[in-house]
């Protein structure tokens, strides 16, 4: 049976133009999410991660430079028949369908197959990742470029504001003190390959659905829940640690600390990225799954910046400081409107 | 008052898509939330929004809301205040 | 044929078709919520939530409430959807309620705003918490939907095409479907 590695990856950001960079401002406590009054991408003020400069064909120019980064990276032939492009994203640009614009990003590298586009909300990046691990396994494809990303608009920001979701500060994942989520901006790209015989590998992933209300999370975590259970089925212990969803509402982190829970998962150490750099929609799940790769390769998972007093129902241990330990697996989760969830584990194997 | 109530009744009943409901049919006194009308949370954003849109008053905390929200006559009395 | 399809729904223009025969004809404009509340009529349910939800959802609650069957599944049941221009329907509609001049954003349209949503509408409805995704495609495409049910985890599956641009490009076909082991539905080319 095929395995699907991590062979190169690039998260293109405020907050960095390459994953290294991204990881280091975040192991140094670094955040690009800060008051945007501009005007040009959100009409009311708001706690956002923002490029500073301007690109011409914003979604595609961040996307364009994320895989570029990744590819050069791995000396992999995008034109090679064996090779698949996906694209995660919520919005995309908006109002162009979403399969044109990846053809136009396809188009750019010279990807010989369709692209394949999954837009899910928020799991986007996570179902991506399953996803292209399965095809990887079934052997269909030698390498697959996965690409996450989504920009900022006042479309997307008022969307938010209009829900009363965003935090009146720099999130705060878990802390009691919470009150919403930071929007960011971000391409980031990962590539899996069944060539590799070491490294990070993608084991195996699942997502399921709640059921219950289109953007309120189960009181239960059912879909979560059901997801880790299915996604941790046969793996022997816990993950090292986990890189939850962590978005800062109130509704989310409690349904993720019940479905932790009921997970077993309550020692395993936890963290939440979206304080570094924001939510950033269709790149959440790939960004937070590359710097959760670089953590296990480092030995370094990160603390949740802003976590201070427990602020959820059950007891999870959410990492305060850098935790430098022998790391050898991650459970990624994700939870988004419709009531989607999603995870992944990601292994270290030599 | 009275007028009021009517006209919310009908901006409510066309905000929130309470297909084939009248404003007859709905008490102005009884609780918008839990049993009744079986609004949800996304209801109660659009009603704020109403409130604003249509008679430029604005809730900005929870506690506030609870309490405007709580029936249509509380939401007219709040629009009146 | 690797699926095994068991039942199917077309909705296009006036015509409702289930397992390839005509069970309704509309009156109504094509299109149109009159249209769509037609529809749900003649199906004799009682789910006031149908009035809340926007276009596309509805179109997709209306195709699947077609074929709904003792099939169905609350954690085997996988749901895949499809089409070419998401959301853009009620994109235009939250886009006018942010207009710069008449800023009201408005949350009831907002969250209908992802194209997964409409699953979450089925999802809700038929209490499926099955794996589900939805895909961007330009065109209807039977073999991109048996590519992706192969690297999903399902007994059975909704999968299909809608879509709700505006009143005069909609439509719904879906289908629901068991793997077919006979014909191989695990080996061979994946995607």
């Amino acid at each position: 049976m095929k395995k699907a590695f991590i062979i190169a990856d690039n998260i293109f950001s405020p907050l960095g133009k390459t994953s290294c960079e991204v990881f280091e401002n975040m192991a140094h406590g670094k955040s690009s999410v800060k008051l945007v009054e501009n005007g040009e991408i959100c009409r009311v003020p708001a706690y956002l991660s923002v490029f500073d400069e301007k690109f011409e064909n914003k979604f595609e120019s961040i996307c364009i430079n994320s895989i570029h980064g990744a590819v050069s990276e791995s000396g992999i032939d995008p034109k090679d028949s064996q090779t698949l492009f996906i694209l995660s994203t919520t919005k995309g640009n908006i109002g162009v369908p979403l399969n044109k614009t990846a053809e136009i990003i396809a188009e750019k590298f010279g990807f010989i197959n369709n692209p394949l586009v999954i837009s899910n909300a928020c799991i986007s990046g996570v179902v991506a990742i399953t996803i292209a691990e399965r095809l990887i396994k079934k052997g269909g494809y030698r390498n697959i470029v996965v690409t996450g990303a989504d920009i900022l608009t006042d479309f997307i920001v008022s969307g938010f504001q209009s829900l009363k979701a965003i935090g009146s500060t720099v999130c705060r994942p878990f802390d009691v003190a919470r009150n919403g989520i930071n929007l960011g901006e971000c391409a980031a790209t990962v590539i899996l390959s069944s060539d590799a015989k070491s490294g990070v590998e993608v084991t195996g992933g699942a997502f399921n659905g709640d059921a219950n209300h289109i953007s309120g999370p189960s009181r239960t975590a059912e879909g979560l829940y059901l997801s880790i259970s299915r996604t941790m089925n046969g793996f022997n212990g816990l993950p090292s640690f986990i890189s939850a969803h962590g978005t800062a509402t109130s509704f989310n982190d409690e349904m993720e600390s019940i479905g932790f829970d009921r997970a077993d998962l309550n020692d395993v150490p936890l963290n939440s990225l979206k304080p570094y750099f924001g939510h950033t929609l269709g790149a959440a799940g790939i960004a937070e799954i590359i710097i959760s790769a670089h953590s296990i390769q480092k030995g370094i998972a990160l603390k949740t910046p802003g976590y201070e007093n427990h602020g959820v129902t059950r007891n999870i241990t959410v990492l305060k400081e850098n935790m430098r330990a022998e790391l050898t697996s991650c459970l990624k989760t994700a939870s988004g409107f419709g009531g989607c969830n999603a995870s992944v584990l990601l292994v270290k194997n030599k | 008052m009275e007028q009021l109530i009517k006209t919310l009744k009908d901006q409510i009943i066309n905000e929130l898509n309470l297909e084939d409901m009248t404003a007859d049919e709905i008490d102005a006194q009884a609780p918008l939330f839990g049993e009744g009308l079986g609004l949800d949370s996304i209801d109660a954003l659009s009603l704020i929004v109403l409130l604003e849109r249509e008679y430029g008053k604005k809730i900005n905390d929870t506690e506030t809301g609870k309490k405007v929200l709580y029936s249509i006559k509380t939401m007219a009395e709040f629009i009146k205040s | 044929m690797r699926l095994k399809t068991i039942r199917s729904c077309r909705i296009s223009n006036d015509t409702v078709e289930v397992d390839g025969k005509t069970v309704l004809k509309t009156t109504e404009t094509p299109g149109t919520s009159k249209q769509f509340k037609e529809i749900y009529l003649s199906l004799n349910i009682d789910y006031p939530k149908f009035y809340k939800m926007d276009m596309l959802s509805k179109l997709a609650f209306l195709a699947v409430e077609f074929i709904k069957n003792e099939g169905f599944s609350e954690k085997d049941t996988a749901i895949i959807m499809t089409n070419a221009n998401s959301t853009l329907d009620v994109d235009l509609k939250y886009t006018k309620s942010i207009d710069p001049d008449n800023y009201f954003p408005n949350p009831a349209f907002f969250v209908y705003t992802l194209p997964n949503v409409m699953i979450g509408e089925i999802s809700i409805r038929h209490n499926l918490k099955g794996e589900s995704v939805f895909v961007s495609t330009e065109n209807k495409d039977l073999e991109l939907l048996e590519n992706i049910a192969k690297t999903l985890e399902f007994k059975n599956c909704i999968a299909g095409f809608i879509e709700y641009e505006n009143e005069n490009n909609f439509e719904a076909d879906i289908i629901f479907f068991e793997r077919n082991y006979l014909n191989g539905g695990e080996n061979g080319t994946a995607y």
